[in-house]
């Protein structure tokens, strides 16, 4: 492609030249049509990411679609536990997150962003982490857990380590194993 | 008095003899000393102002409330989960109290190889009887064995290994299974109960909510340093300015290292941050048919030193000892998820586990990010890591011959099951690979180390900087090498060792 002043004069034989595309011109053309894909992609990609206005008005850090994908990745590592766990858990995680460092907040984000885009790279299926089946989806945490790069094994340590610290501080889930802490307020000195 | 930065109006600016960075076992003993020699102190601290009134016994809380990072501190590439104390009395507010003293092998090391001078075992002897006292540091005894430490003695016994009952400073305990979340009973007799009321009642000056963000020099001579008051939220609510002749960074082998690093101190030795070694622990766990309810009574009472020879050189560098975590630290700890993690989960009751603490020969380093942010790097090499799989083999043997039905080692792609000792083969044959498995490490150490050679060591055997006049360290980052043992009554011992040259530093500059 050709761009600039040159070829805005037109040269023998070429046909008429239309308005000149300057390189500014082109810029702020491909600027629109990015910010026409980017739209778009933001439509899609939020689609199926509602939360109740109730349950979006309570977050304080995580938005609607991190907290979907959180939920429905600790839906598959909390299997097995109530079946409130899972958006307690992840519930607890917003509040925890909204006190921790920004550093620590982004790593969460791209941690949740990573998962819901990774069913590709992990078991070869196109789509998203939440649109897959349950039995699906414990094949790409499990390849996660697994993966020969450590990131991936580490994201999944971090995503595990996030669920039991919302799930394993709730009293259903401490009265499911059987213990019998922590002491009631007060108790000590 | 101890002051809250968040409830402090405006700046903090002070002038005064010392200011010492890091309230744990380092800053509180320093504290304590300088002030009883009369000096004008004040101690700074990062983290919260705690008491056991705080102390929900919550993991999630206390996490926050206690721990670094909340908890999530760990080496970059995440093998290594590193605990460490945040807040008034640092560490010694989560620990679980055991006290023993920097081996004599070991000094007799560090004279030899590291030149460090006037700290013998000799010399450090009465410092270390009279922190005991101090600190209340007694034996355990039979009684105070909970059900987790009393299969492990039966292991240790069965197979006629060395072991035995373990020292700590604690008074009062009720056995109520929390000190890892700090001790609602107030029966620790750590830096935030005894030392740092001691040091306020000698006039020094605790604030915490206070991060120091640069030692101030000038013509290679310290002047005071220069930080950040925090809110209840941990951010910037006022600045914080503390001049004065004499600096003692003890906020650990992590913090003081970062803060020599943030700080561009001169650095003639090449070594500030490096040589960091931190004890990393690889975790057994015994299912047995008996509810053990392992989170009740004392963590830690008996220790096995069978397979631990502190001579440099050796090859037994591991240390046994029993471990219980509360369902948090247990679930993260143990692999898999989903189902299958929910039914191991519900065996909790029936769980004994044991760690094998790694004395590390392989070192690695503190760095800080332009952001301010600290990463630590370390690997354990392959001759820790074949350390590793020792301890992992033998305490499972441990816990069979205490009876266990079977022995769960926690490797990240499945669990390693074994039944009988015919499977122990089977350790040997995994290893511990890197990313094998999570360690967790709570003692960093030595990345400031001492030493007379101004090439090799940052600071001299007086705690002092080989290249900034009045700057000083007093926490583990002195250690030329992994100590073998938890570090608490070392660093409270060499911050009492070290702290008569401070004295003599302030003099001085006078």
């Amino acid at each position: 492609m050709t761009v600039g002043p040159r070829a805005a004069a037109g040269t023998p034989g070429s046909a008429p030249a239309g308005p000149a595309l300057t390189r500014r011109g082109l810029l702020r053309r491909a600027a629109g049509v990015a910010a026409l894909v980017g739209l778009g992609g933001a439509a899609w990609a939020v689609r199926g990411y509602r939360l109740d206005p109730a349950r979006a008005a309570r977050l304080r850090c995580l938005t609607a679609l991190e907290l979907v994908v959180l939920e429905a990745a600790f839906a598959r590592v909390l299997d097995g536990l109530d079946a409130d766990a899972p958006a307690e858990a992840a519930a607890w995680v917003d509040g925890w997150l909204s006190r921790r460092p920004a550093w620590a907040q982004r790593e969460v984000r791209a941690l949740i962003v990573g998962l819901e885009l990774a069913p590709p790279a992990a078991i070869g299926r196109l789509g998203r982490f939440t649109r897959l089946a349950p039995e699906a989806q414990d094949r790409v945490l499990r390849a996660w857990e697994a993966a020969p790069v450590p990131l991936l094994r580490h994201a999944f340590a971090g995503l595990k380590g996030l669920a039991v610290m919302g799930a394993y501080g709730r009293p259903a889930t401490l009265a499911a194993i059987g213990y019998d802490g922590p002491l009631a307020p007060g108790a000590g000195r | 008095m101890i002051l809250a930065g968040r409830e402090h109006a405006g700046d903090f600016t002070r002038a005064c003899d010392v200011v010492v960075v890091g309230t744990g076992a380092g800053g509180s003993m320093m504290a304590r000393e300088l002030a009883a020699a009369g000096l004008a102190v004040v101690a700074l601290e990062e983290g919260a102002h705690s008491t056991p009134r705080d102390f929900t016994t919550r993991e999630e809380d206390m996490l926050e409330l206690l721990f670094q990072e909340a908890g999530a501190r760990a080496t970059v590439d995440l093998e290594v989960r590193v605990l460490q104390g945040r807040g008034t009395g640092g560490s010694t507010v989560h620990n679980t109290c055991l006290c023993k003293r920097t081996p004599d092998v070991l000094l007799e090391h560090w004279a030899h190889a590291f030149a460090v001078r006037g700290a013998a075992p000799a010399d450090l002897a009465p410092v270390f009887a009279r922190t005991e006292a101090e600190l209340s540091v007694t034996q355990v005894g039979e009684a105070q064995l909970n059900r987790n430490n009393a299969l492990f003695r039966a292991g240790v016994e069965a197979l006629g290994w060395r072991g035995g009952f373990l020292a700590h400073n604690r008074v009062g305990c009720v056995g109520s299974g929390y000190c890892e979340l700090g001790c609602p009973f107030d029966a620790k007799q750590n830096a935030l109960k005894v030392l740092l009321p001691r040091a306020v009642a000698l006039g020094a000056t605790v604030l915490a909510d206070a991060r120091v963000e640069r030692v101030l020099t000038r013509g290679g001579r310290v002047e005071g340093v220069r930080g950040a008051l925090l809110g209840a939220d941990g951010r910037q609510r006022g600045r914080l300015e503390v001049r004065a002749p004499v600096v003692v960074l003890a906020g650990s082998a992590v913090g003081s290292a970062a803060l020599h690093l943030r700080s561009g101190l001169p650095d003639p030795s090449g070594q500030a941050g490096r040589n960091l070694r931190c004890h990393p622990g690889a975790v057994v766990a015994g299912l047995f048919d008996e509810p053990v309810d392992g989170w009740r009574g004392i963590p830690q009472t008996y220790e096995c030193t069978e397979w631990l020879d502190l001579a440099p050189g050796s090859d037994r560098r591991v240390w046994l000892v029993p471990v219980f975590a509360h369902p948090i630290g247990t679930a993260a700890q143990l692999p898999g998820f989903g189902a299958d993690h929910a039914r191991l989960m519900r065996r909790y009751r029936h769980v004994a586990a044991l760690t094998a603490m790694l004395h590390d020969e392989a070192s690695g380093r503190v760095r800080v990010e332009a952001s301010g942010r600290i990463r630590l790097h370390y690997e354990p090499d392959a001759a820790d890591r074949a350390q590793l799989a020792l301890g992992l083999r033998e305490g499972a043997r441990l816990l069979l011959a205490a009876g266990a039905r079977e022995v769960l080692l926690p490797y990240a792609d499945g669990p390693l099951w074994l039944r009988d000792p015919g499977d122990l083969a089977q350790v040997d044959a995994r290893g511990v690979p890197p990313g094998s498995m999570t360690l967790t490490a709570v003692h960093p150490m030595g990345t400031l180390r001492m030493g007379d050679d101004p090439r090799r060591a940052v600071v001299a055997s007086t705690g002092e900087h080989h290249a900034v006049r009045g700057l000083f360290v007093a926490d583990g980052s002195l250690f030329p090498t992994s100590i073998g043992v938890p570090p608490q009554l070392s660093i409270y011992g060499f911050a009492r060792h070290l702290a008569p040259h401070v004295v003599d530093a302030v003099a001085r500059r006078r």
